[in-house]
């Protein structure tokens, strides 16, 4: 994990972060670039693709990933997908917001599907973009790594008291992801028809 | 969300130079825009040419400009694409493509990125999204 995670947005901090943009429009490429530039934040690699942006991703450890998909609905969440599995989860950890002009139900599924922290709609301000690139920083979610998702954990209810096989950290732990929590209302807040994730964790 | 106070100082320059680079970048994305929507109409109104294709161009067309046309401040712009966009969803072939609805679309996204909207410009584009929006309705069943 980013050691830059988990601390208040500074200016100073921006100054250290590490930006991955991936978005095939220049104009909006360069846009978002000279935003993050007025904004302290003088390290990002734009990718015009996400062949590109597998690229960069070989050559250098960013600290959030910016990633358009109106070029493609479904481009950005695989993208995210199949970066997730690199090197065995190698940025299984990586804060990613995931940018979109459409924030309809089946987006924000795909997004969480994909293993995507956080959803920016656009058209966005230049505080509403520091916003979220502050709050997925400041708040990293615990990871989950499992055969069927990679990504931030997606529940936002825990109940401590829950004894399953699955529960997360206890011996006999199951690795098959697929069930879990959920029956005792730990993934309450799961759309319906969500594929449930599994109960192991890194991190 | 207050951020701590240099980083404010920093917003307020990120305005003006997003202020600074908008007419440029819009004026850019109007010449691409234009220039590709006449290919692709010209390519689903003759019989040469992968229409999918060409309607799938379309799709992502609309749906980049939604977004994209309402961060340079187009927001009119970004209003019809999004009612364009809306309409080619209900499109499963491109033989049923409505060309001269596509061209309407084209040309008052056009008209609303023009520098200066008059009030009668912007009268005719209240009406033509009341009555996309309507089709749209109409088409969706």
């Amino acid at each position: 994990m980013s050691a830059l995670l988990s601390q208040k947005l500074t200016p100073e901090l921006c100054e250290q972060i590490r930006v991955l943009l991936v978005e095939d429009n220049l104009s909006m490429r360069t846009l978002i670039l000279t935003v993050l530039r007025m904004l302290g934040i003088p390290n990002v690699k734009g990718a015009a693709s996400t062949e590109q942006a597998m690229v960069e991703l070989e050559m250098q450890e960013p600290d959030i990933a910016l990633v358009d998909c109106d070029n493609d609905p479904k481009e950005g969440p695989r993208f995210i997908h199949e970066m997730r599995r690199v090197d065995n989860g190698r940025h299984a950890e990586l804060p990613v917001i995931l940018l979109s002009a459409y924030a309809d139900r089946q987006m924000v599924e795909r997004a969480r599907s994909a293993g995507a922290n956080d959803l920016l709609v656009k058209p966005f301000s230049p505080r509403v973009l520091l916003q979220h690139i502050a709050y997925v920083m400041e708040n990293p979610r615990a990871t989950v790594q499992a055969e069927s998702y990679i990504g931030p954990d997606r529940r936002q209810q825990m109940d401590e008291n829950f004894k399953g096989d699955e529960r997360r950290g206890v011996e006999g732990d199951g690795d098959s992801g697929e069930t879990g929590g959920e029956e005792n209302g730990e993934a309450a807040a799961e759309p319906a028809g969500e594929e449930s994730e599994a109960q192991e964790e890194t991190g | 969300m207050k951020f701590d106070p240099e980083l404010e100082r920093r917003l307020t320059r990120a305005d003006k130079a997003v202020e600074t680079l908008k007419p440029r970048l819009g004026e850019a994305v109007r010449e691409e825009l234009t220039k590709v929507f006449d290919e692709t109409l010209a390519e689903l109104a003759g019989a040469a040419g992968d229409s999918e294709a060409a309607l799938n161009r379309l799709r992502t067309l609309a749906r980049e400009l939604k977004g994209n046309a309402g961060t340079y401040g187009y927001e009119i712009a970004s209003v019809v694409a999004d009612s364009l966009h809306a309409y080619l969803e209900t499109i499963e072939e491109p033989d049923d493509l409505a060309i001269q609805l596509i061209r309407d679309h084209r040309n008052s996204i056009e008209v609303s990125m023009s520098e200066e909207i008059s009030a009668e410009d912007q009268k005719h584009l209240d009406e033509f999204i009341a009555l996309s929006r309507e089709l749209v309705k109409r088409a969706a069943g």
